[in-house]
């Protein structure tokens, strides 16, 4: 028996989870459990479920392994801010003293966190994300590919992945970096950088990508895969606060204020930049796919969270099928790191995996669920296992939105069937309910539906299975209209196709409304509000629940409701 | 008269980190412009990938 545990912290999204011979078994992000949005700090919270879940002792922990090398990524800071004098001073400051008071004390936090001293490693960042991609992906060998905005040096890797394990073959080095590219024009655009990426890339459906020669200017792709930045319109590597420079404002016209009204040239800024990432990541693959002569892809690192990219990736690089890791950012590094000392130690006994389950978090039994029930006062009917998804179905059937709470929470940002909010497609009304009285988010911002896997073909322009909503097909022309909450502008849908195998009471959910309604398919969003964490515990969601427009909750085999 | 106290004593302290990082970035190599800036593919040694020491090769 080997555990071995994986940690990511100190730049966003800090996580932890353990990896029991060879099998992610649990694992969750710091941010559930401390309700602050993308915590960074050390994951106390997050190791200690993982051990309290699997009944792991400290002591018996093989190793821990850290998803990054702080001194490699220190390297880096300090020579680039050399390359720019005294305009990087603050800079190299903050990068001296993250290193000093918190990322070489990895090795004493989790002493202290664990209660003994267990050997840490520390696993190269772009290498946990080959990791955590390849080694819960259904493939005995494959391509992998690593995009997002920096790790130590490398932005960008190209790997193999065999049953020898993962060799790592070419990289793009820092300042070049696709995802620094879209970083910094979601801060040009008035968006949060790490946070609202997401809401640049739904924009981008609105505009029309008249902004391609100016935007082009940023980002040269080569014939190659490969890409360069024009670092004249860039200020990352010397300024922590300003992303670009006067340069770009020059190009582009003045920046959009947090607050501003989002305008077409705006649309059209979202739609250029988008546009620009898609082309690179498809030249990337391709890459990929040439150098490894593999047509199996694995797909991983915050890039890999464009969904619209990802689809073409699918369509256009020459892959048979693609893996992408749920939790491509830098929360599942935590998984990465461990997968990959697991598989340095045991390499014979890797196994592709079939049905890669991101349910890995906490759950709550019943008791506890009604124990909280009677904290709040809440009024609530007790169900028959089978009875829930009955009576759900009918309430959203019936045009109610309602809160799921089901199971282990998912490791990653998408709600998949665990923690969601669900409601009636259907409805063309209901994309603005949900954004106005709900989520209290941008109305520009589109939905997921998740279909019944067996029924996904019915619907959606996607071959095969998308259990982890890292798509974005065409729905099918003759249904836009019969599910208009989830068909956004351009005809398309993040889809989430839901299995028998891998979540059986969701799966009992939709094929009950679609028995009710002929429309196997739900509008599935994060059980959240604007600003905070998807809920973790009965009392997040019961706080959640009571601060919304929810009308019930479907939690453990209890509904909620407001007026019973 | 308190305050003006802590006030000196900060800026003195922020006097001799940024003389203090002064030195240190002296030590620091020049960025190998050849190496690095051109966006272009790099080819990774094995060696890169060795997890087992405590920050990697720097």
């Amino acid at each position: 028996m080997t555990n071995i545990l994986g940690i990511s912290c100190y730049y966003h999204d800090a996580a932890a989870a353990l990896v029991q011979n060879g099998d992610v078994v649990a694992g969750a992000e710091e941010e559930r459990f401390t309700r602050r949005k993308h915590d960074s700090g050390f994951p106390r919270n997050a190791i200690h479920f993982c051990l309290d879940c699997t009944g792991v002792a400290a002591r018996d922990l093989d190793r821990v392994v850290f998803y990054d090398k702080p001194l490699k990524k220190l390297e880096r800071a300090l020579v680039t801010a050399r390359g720019y004098g005294d305009r990087a001073d603050r800079m190299a400051e903050w990068h001296l003293s993250n290193f000093v008071h918190r990322e070489s004390r990895i090795a004493e936090d989790g002493a202290e966190t664990l209660g003994v001293a267990i050997p840490v490693e520390y696993c190269e960042h772009h290498l946990s994300h080959a990791a955590s991609a390849f080694y819960a992906s259904p493939f005995e060998r494959a391509a992998i590919l690593t995009v997002d905005g920096v790790g130590e040096w490398a932005t960008t890797g190209i790997y193999a992945g065999s049953p020898a394990g993962i060799e790592q073959l070419k990289e793009i080095r820092y300042p070049h970096s696709l995802g620094l590219f879209y970083a910094t024009l979601t801060a040009y655009l008035g968006f949060e950088v790490n946070e609202g990426e997401y809401k640049v890339m739904g924009l981008a459906s609105y505009g029309k990508p008249t902004y391609d020669d100016r935007v082009g200017e940023l980002l040269q792709l080569h014939e190659d895969g490969s890409f360069r930045n024009n670092l004249d319109f860039y200020a990352y590597m010397y300024d922590r606060e300003a992303m670009y420079t006067s340069r770009l404002v020059d190009l582009l016209g003045p920046p959009r204020a947090p607050n501003e009204p989002v305008t077409e040239r705006h649309r059209n800024i979202a739609a250029s930049m988008q546009k620009l990432c898609e082309e690179a990541l498809v030249r990337l693959a391709r890459a990929a796919r040439r150098e490894t002569g593999i047509d199996l892809l694995c797909l991983a690192g915050g890039v890999a969270h464009n969904v619209v990219a990802n689809s073409r990736v699918l369509n256009e690089a020459g892959f048979a099928e693609i893996f992408v890791q749920p939790a491509s950012g830098d929360s599942g590094g935590a998984i990465g790191a461990a997968l990959h000392a697991h598989h340095r130690v045991s390499p014979a006994q890797r196994r592709p995996v079939a049905d890669y389950d991101t349910c890995i978090g906490p759950s709550f039994t019943d008791t506890e669920i009604e124990e909280a029930l009677h904290r709040f006062g809440a009024a609530h009917e007790r169900l028959e296992p089978e009875e829930l998804p009955r009576r759900a179905a009918r309430l959203l059937a019936d045009n109610f939105v309602v809160g799921w709470f089901q199971g282990r929470m998912e490791f990653g940002p998408r709600a998949l069937g665990c923690r969601s909010i669900l409601a009636n497609p259907c409805d063309a009304r209901m994309k603005d309910i949900l954004n106005a009285r709900i989520k209290y988010r941008e109305d520009f911002r589109p939905f997921a539906p998740a279909v019944l896997e067996e029924r996904s073909a019915d619907y959606f322009e996607h071959p095969g299975k998308s259990p982890y909503m890292l798509f974005c097909p065409p729905v099918k022309r003759e249904k836009r209209e019969l599910i208009p909450a989830v068909t956004h502008v351009d005809g398309t849908a993040r889809v989430q196709t839901v299995s028998k195998t891998l979540n059986p009471r969701f799966h009992a959910l939709i094929a009950e409304f679609g028995r009710l309604t002929g429309v196997p398919v739900l509008v599935n969003t994060s059980f959240n509000i604007r600003g905070e964490p998807i809920v973790c515990s009965p009392t997040d969601a019961l706080k959640c629940f009571y601060g919304t427009d929810i009308d019930f909750l479907a939690i453990g085999d209890f509904v909620v409701g407001k007026s019973f | 008269m308190d305050e003006i106290s802590d006030r000196d004593e900060r800026a003195e302290a922020d006097r001799k980190s940024a003389a203090l990082l002064r030195r240190l970035m002296e030590l620091v190599p020049e960025p190998d412009a050849a190496a690095s800036s051109d966006g272009t593919w790099t080819v990774r040694r094995k060696s890169d990938f060795d997890t087992s020491d405590l920050y990697g090769d720097p």
